[in-house]
């Protein structure tokens, strides 16, 4: 077994990235499909196995008429939503029609434009297996989800008259509720199961087949058990938060407060400098458990996807991405990157306070802070992101004893890229992670 | 002489090989034999990114990569493809320091100056037509969820109306095309009044019993007017557009921690623009105010008697949840709040300070007998 490297570096994607935004910026928007088409370039070309390393291939020209689509539809959808409701939700379930669609093409597009030790991907999965996986399992299973629900309301409506729930309906709705829950969490489990099937055994790498044979059962354990971590820490942390925030404040009058709001809005305003610790304390707890919870689920269901999947039964793949250090790098990039923007809040504030708004002084210097914070906080970005990469893949282990050499490009017409883009405008972000 | 990787056409099996250019011509040794000779304006090679892998494409599709960017830049003589010039750009720290300067600057004129103008524009080029459709089913929505029935006598509305039609409507310079409309409710003891695209003018039931004489409910009636007329719903709608879209391009590939930021740094930016919307139709109300001989200090006057009306009904408010303490510090952060310009920029409206004291302005040019206002910017 072998690992993957990144040899990417923070300065040197922090100038590409910076002229990217630059351009993209001075040409409203129309450098953008170049802009991606450089970061994919670089990132990709900067992973390495086995002194061999990926490419991205498509060109700027190739995604961007796709992108003036996705763009012009988004800026549709943007309109309609706020002029009229109705019409945004008729484009809104247009696009749900057409995303398994999207995805399809987005997977065909992104791994064929993808090479490995100069042999590409590519994708074999059938449009209508990307229909059944993503539109009618999930509606499916959502209308399972509603029913559930509604036979549960319907139960403890019979059970109770008209009257105040008695003690056996508020029995049968808690047994309910954890049903319902575990058969979301299920769900998702046998969602996931199905489309990372679809999108692992469809893809190629040249003539090779990629194999894989997951079950619902681990995929299950790991979510229910990141859901249940996520809960207990959830709950610890408001019951220590209550506590400390009790010590110092009056916590019955947070009741009376949302009550107060609710009545007249206009005094939101004067409690919000009160209401701000209180909200930034459990704004971070969620964040917290969110990261810590989400970063169990993904290294162990990473772990149990890599250890059961094959290139042609041949070469195995594993993954030793640890829980631990996938929380520790998503925290504390989290922290470098909010940091200096709250920094930069703070010195405004100073600044202002000193100055006073419009005097010129105060505008001069809030220029060069803004202009310092730009370069920071893409500093800090560019490492974050480069820092996340290198974390993945060298957590990523491929058995290179067989070798590759065997491996050829399959011949196939070249793809548009419309799906492509579409997927991308909408952030509809999907592909094999390495 | 540089070291590389040699691939055939699609292969992943690789092998040692060296490229030497001289003249124009190139020659490529491959560990395992091939040779290959030709001229190196045959040859593809790619744009340098980085210090990643250069792919020396030959001409029956082979390859040879590799990491030696510098000599193959030598060989090219820096040509003068865009890509290139890309490259020059990121490579020099100078230019990097440069772009950045242009960027921010860029960023900051252009949500400064450019989406506000550029909406209005938009807006204006729009037919009325627009303004009637997103406002279409407002009214009926805050009916059934925020507003109740007004419980004025039909005498005064009727008075108020009245003077609406005539006196009020005809300020506006389209009258003609917008129809306005005025409408009572009563919003849980709030003094308000709000303007929908459409012409429709809402006042809250609090608003009118504040009102201590008619030029103060005009003053008030004409910055609505001046909502409609400068069709601020419409450019508020194409701006958070402009906002959504500006933003997504930027940050395509920013994770959900990020989304905080961004989403804090929209709802500065359209709150910023919401202001000067409110600002505009004050403007407007006071020019009118002149025009139609109203003194503007009626606007300051309501203004400041809403303004201690919603204070006093807070403190109320809170003393019957018998929230005696929280009432005080609220107060005092009341006070704060109107005089910190920190929070100013948190807030849809401008502070009513500020409004009351260019108010007064328009108030002088009033007592003079001027029909229009040169005002000095304030500090």
């Amino acid at each position: 077994m072998q690992a993957l490297s990144f040899d990417g570096k923070s300065l040197e994607y922090f100038r590409i990235w910076i002229v990217n935004i630059l351009l993209t910026i001075v040409t409203v928007g129309l450098y953008f499909p170049w802009a991606k088409v450089r970061t994919n370039r670089y990132f990709y070309a900067n992973s390495k196995l086995d002194a061999r390393n990926f490419e991205y291939h498509a060109t700027g020209k190739q995604l961007f008429f796709g992108y003036l689509i996705a763009m012009g539809l988004f800026v549709l959808y943007s309109i309609l939503q706020q002029i009229s409701p109705r019409l945004g939700l008729i484009l809104f379930v247009a696009f749900l029609l057409a995303l398994p669609w999207i995805i399809w093409r987005s997977m065909i597009f992104g791994l064929r434009m993808t090479s490995f030790s100069n042999v590409r991907f590519g994708f074999a999965g059938k449009l209508g297996r990307a229909y059944l996986n993503y539109l009618i399992m999930p509606i499916g299973l959502y209308v399972l989800f509603f029913l559930l629900i509604v036979i549960t309301v319907f139960a403890m409506k019979t059970m109770n008259g008209t009257g105040t729930p008695t003690g056996p309906a508020i029995i049968l709705g808690v047994i309910m509720g954890i049903v319902t829950l575990v058969y979301s969490i299920l769900a998702f489990a046998y969602l996931k199961k199905r489309n990372t099937t679809y999108q692992l055994s469809g893809t190629r790498y040249g003539q090779g087949l990629f194999q894989t044979g997951l079950k619902v059962g681990p995929l299950f354990k790991y979510t229910i058990l990141g859901v249940l971590f996520g809960l207990i820490g959830f709950i610890l942390f408001s019951v220590v938060a209550a506590l400390i925030l009790s010590a110092f404040t009056d916590l019955g009058s947070l009741g009376s407060m949302t009550k107060i709001a609710k009545e007249n809005p206009e005094m939101i305003k004067t409690m919000l400098p009160m209401l701000m610790p209180v909200i930034a304390a459990l704004y971070l707890g969620l964040i917290l458990v969110f990261v810590l919870a989400g970063s169990y689920v993904t290294s162990r269901q990473r772990r149990y996807i890599y250890d059961n999947t094959t290139l042609d039964g041949k070469i195995s793949f594993a993954s030793t991405l640890k829980a631990r250090s996938l929380a520790w790098v998503s925290l504390t990039n989290l922290i470098a990157i909010v940091l200096p923007l709250i920094a930069a809040g703070i010195l405004f504030g100073i600044i202002q306070a000193a100055y006073g708004p419009g005097n010129t002084m105060a505008i001069i210097l809030s220029a060069g802070l803004g202009l310092v914070t730009v370069f920071v906080a893409g500093l800090v970005f560019c490492w974050a992101k480069v820092r996340m990469a290198r974390l993945m893949l060298t957590g990523t282990h491929v058995n290179t004893q067989v070798g590759f050499d065997q491996y050829v490009t399959e011949k196939q017409s070249q793809e548009s890229s419309l799906g492509d883009q579409i997927g991308d405008a909408f952030n509809v972000d999907i592909g094999i992670g390495v | 002489m540089i070291h590389g990787k040699w691939h055939a056409e699609g292969s992943a099996a690789q092998q040692d090989a060296s490229l030497n250019v001289k003249d124009g011509l190139y020659e490529l040794h491959t560990k395992e034999g091939h040779c290959y000779r030709g001229k190196i304006a045959d040859l593809k090679i790619s744009d340098r990114l980085g210090n990643i892998e250069r792919n020396v494409t030959l001409e029956d599709g082979s390859i040879f990569a590799s990491p030696n960017n510098d000599t193959i830049d030598r060989w090219l003589q820096k040509s003068s493809s865009v890509s290139g010039f890309i490259h020059r750009i990121e490579s020099n720290m100078k230019w990097v320091v440069t772009g950045v300067f242009i960027t921010a600057l860029f960023t900051f004129g252009f949500f400064k100056w450019g989406v506000p103008w550029t909406s209005e524009k938009i807006a204006h080029a729009l037919p009325h037509k627009t303004n009637e459709l997103i406002a279409l089913n407002t009214l009926k929505f805050f009916d059934k969820y925020l507003l109740g029935k007004s419980k004025l006598a039909d005498a005064r509305k009727k008075q108020i109306r009245s003077r609406f039609v005539t006196s009020l409507v005809p300020l506006g310079s389209n009258s003609k095309t917008i129809k306005y409309k005025l409408h009572f409710r009563n919003w849980h003891g709030i003094p308000n009044a709000l303007a929908l695209p459409s012409g429709d003018i809402i006042l809250t039931d609090k608003f009118v019993e504040l009102c201590a004489n008619q030029d103060e409910m005009d003053s008030v009636i004409l910055h609505e007017i001046g909502h409609v007329e400068r069709r601020h719903s419409l450019t508020t709608l194409i701006e958070s557009t402009f906002i959504t879209v500006s933003v997504m391009l930027v940050v395509g590939d920013i994770n959900f921690l990020g989304d905080m930021g961004v989403g804090l740094g929209s709802l500065l930016v359209s709150t910023a623009y919401s202001r000067d919307h409110e600002s505009q139709a004050d403007e407007f109300a006071f020019k009118k105010m002149l025009a139609a001989r109203i003194d503007p200090v009626s606007f300051s006057n309501i203004m400041n008697r809403m303004t201690n009306h919603v204070t006093q009904l807070t403190k109320e408010r809170k003393k019957k949840a018998g929230e005696h303490k929280i009432a005080k510090s609220g107060k005092n952060k009341k006070n704060k709040v109107d005089e910190n310009s920190y929070w100013d920029y948190l807030s849809s409206h401008p502070v009513t300070s500020k409004r009351v004291l260019l108010a007064n302005q328009y108030s002088e040019c009033f007592k003079k007998g001027l029909t229009t206002c040169q005002i000095s910017p304030t500090k």
